[in-house]
């Protein structure tokens, strides 16, 4: 007993020293440096057009992303998880690929499919010429929220698809033969079930959004019209001078925020999925 | 409605396969209205396929379904007029009772008079008046049931389908539900099928019991021509406590039939004496030696080896004790004879000629 007493405090101690030492210890120290030279260089060195136009561009790809891949992991939670069809374990191991593929490899994938030697270039331009527009996906807009919904594809999915394989499809069946149309079904008996675990989903989606680095970094190359905050605190840090240093970690701040922000939301939201059902 | 009334809901020829999985092969029968009727057999045995075939959450490959009268085969779930509950009974776990049990009518889109007059009318058939306003996670096993049994009738379905109604049941009050299930359903006068694995659960529901296995129907039948007459080896086998024996013909009574390879024998078939207890048909018994005793509650159940048979027999406690190791007379009174299709049950022919004996 007394062995097990002793093991059990070294393990909890470590936990706790593993997480002040490696998470806590750093975000405090960004939050004080970006303090370190007052607070009203603080308040210029997060209004800068630059830190401004990267704030904005990161919450509308953040946006984007959370509203395609929360619409798709929805619809492909639901086709997987309720339909019985070839190539379906094939089709989830599909979707877990941007978990394991490194976010700059998709990022420069994007560059040789729609770069100027990318077979994908010809259709643009051709559409672009239809249209008599001037689209372009790599250096530009698109191309940021391209890589940003790639890397958070997966998050959704694999929240809901989770609850629905808990679940079953009793209860969707129960209704149907009950004479429930689908739309009714869905919003009825389905949407009740997985809505925290969407919710929770859309929160890992949105942090995951917001801090991306690599696949946009590949894909973005003009400071102040397609730089997200992250790519702007890099900038900010290159730059090497000790203002510049501050005002990075002045604009990291902003990014801690508002990843504690989807913090304490996620918590709440975990929490109710722990508890749905009851 | 001009059907027979003997045919209220019937299956003929159906096959179904998934896969490279035969759930049913060749499956037939009539089930008459106002039955309750057991699909009874082993896991896998294509019972839980009929029960869905019926309800149209699967369609088979080949073959007709008739409901009242109807075939149904290409009429959705929701038009075949049958309720469903389901093992886990599927309640609707964020609405209250009231709602689950309204959710049918409530979709059909019924007067909400009409629903709420419906609706408590069931609560009260069922016993659960009180628990209205409870979401399903708040109630016991047996409360659930009981929801899930309201909800499915609650649109007046003319066919109840239940897909192993007490799987999820303490058997502690599984007697009391199934009496009480019984009851309420011979009440509401609705065609019933229920699908089980448990053989006492399906002699004490039903009216009668469609024997499933491997696919296929062995036998339909009341629960006393079954247990009784069995008509296949595997029915044989598969009800009572059955224990199979080779070489049937060195029991004394019993002779060797043409064909006949093996014999099935229940506890019910035998009975059982002290080595030194005087009865008429001495002539008749065997001696056998105690393996095994096992205190059973209200019987005393006993492991019997007479020369290379080992075989169970059942004592009430009251009458006499036995002990391991202690010599017996053991009067085996019938046994089920069994070829690989055929099966018949034999009387004991020593016991026959005593009898005639001492008359």
């Amino acid at each position: 007993m007394k062995q097990s007493k002793l093991v059990e405090y070294s393990l909890i101690t470590l936990g706790f020293l593993f997480v002040i030492l490696m998470l806590v210890f750093p975000l405090v120290t960004v939050v004080v440096s970006s303090l370190a030279q007052g607070w009203d260089f603080y308040i210029k060195a997060i209004t800068t057009p630059y830190v401004l136009s990267a704030l904005g561009l990161t919450l509308v790809a953040a946006l984007v992303a959370v509203l395609v891949s929360g619409l798709f992991g929805l619809c492909a939670a639901y086709s997987i998880g309720k339909f019985d069809f070839k190539g379906k374990q094939f089709l989830m191991t599909l979707i877990d690929v941007p978990f394991s593929i490194s976010p700059v490899i998709a990022g420069l994938a994007f560059i040789m499919v729609f770069g100027r030697i990318g077979w994908g270039y010809g259709i643009l331009d051709s559409l672009n010429q239809w249209l008599g527009t001037n689209w372009r996906v790599v250096f530009a807009l698109p191309g940021v929220f391209l890589a940003t919904i790639f890397v958070t594809l997966p998050f959704v999915f694999r929240e809901v698809i989770g609850v629905m394989h808990t679940r079953g499809r009793e209860e969707e069946e129960a209704a149907v033969l009950m004479g429930a149309s689908g739309m009714t079904v869905f919003w009825k008996i389905t949407f009740p079930q997985i809505k925290w675990g969407f919710l929770y989903g859309v929160l890992l989606c949105a942090a995951r959004a917001l801090g991306e680095f690599g696949a946009v970094a590949a894909l973005s190359k003009a400071r102040g019209s397609t730089f997200t905050l992250p790519l702007e605190i890099d900038a900010l840090y290159m730059s090497g001078s000790a203002t510049g240093v501050t005002a990075a970690f002045a604009a990291s701040s902003v990014l801690v925020i508002l990843s504690i922000l989807l913090l304490v939301l996620r918590a709440y939201v975990e929490h109710r999925v722990g508890h749905a059902g009851d | 409605m001009e059907e027979r009334a003997s045919q209220y809901v019937a299956m003929e020829g159906i096959f179904k396969q998934f896969g490279n999985y035969e759930a049913s092969k060749d499956v037939n029968f009539h089930i008459a209205e106002g039955k309750i009727v057991a699909l009874l057999g082993p896991s896998g045995s294509g019972k839980t396929t009929i029960l869905r075939m019926l309800a149209g959450l699967e369609h088979p490959d080949q073959g007709d379904i008739y409901i009242a009268g109807q075939r149904v085969n290409s009429i959705v779930p929701a038009k075949r007029g049958i309720g469903f509950v389901f093992q886990n009974y599927a309640l609707f776990r964020h609405m209250t009772v009231f709602d689950n049990i309204a959710f049918g009518l409530t979709v059909q889109k019924e007067d909400p008079k009409a629903i709420e007059k419906r609706v408590l009318e069931l609560l009260d058939l069922v016993g659960l008046a009180n628990l209205q306003d409870r979401y399903p996670g708040e109630l016991s096993g047996g409360q659930r049931q009981r929801v899930a049994f309201a909800r499915a009738l609650a649109p007046r379905p003319n066919v109840l389908l239940l897909d192993e109604p007490f799987a999820a049941i303490d058997a502690k009050v599984k007697h009391e539900l199934r009496q009480w299930l019984k009851a309420t359903i011979k009440k509401s006068g609705i065609t019933s099928i229920f699908v089980t694995h448990d053989q006492e659960e399906a002699v004490e529901l039903a009216d009668e019991i469609i024997v499933t296995n491997n696919g296929r129907i062995e036998q339909m039948g009341t629960p006393e021509e079954i247990y009784g007459e069995p008509a296949t080896p595997f029915v044989a086998g598969f009800m009572g406590k059955a224990k199979g024996i080779m070489h049937y013909e060195t029991l004394t009574g019993f002779e060797r039939e043409e064909g006949f390879e093996w014999a099935i024998i229940r506890p019910e078939f035998v009975a059982v004496f002290k080595a030194d207890a005087d009865h008429e048909d001495r002539s008749a018994v065997e001696q056998g030696v105690v393996e095994a005793v096992a205190f059973q509650g209200t019987r005393l159940s006993m492991r019997i080896r007479i020369g290379e048979h080992l075989i169970e027999a059942e004592q009430p406690i009251e009458a006499a004790s036995f002990e391991v190791g202690e010599t017996v007379q053991v009067l085996i009174y019938r046994l089920f004879l069994c070829s690989n299709t055929d099966v018949h049950i034999v009387k004991n022919k020593a016991l026959e000629s005593g009898q005639v004996f001492y008359i």
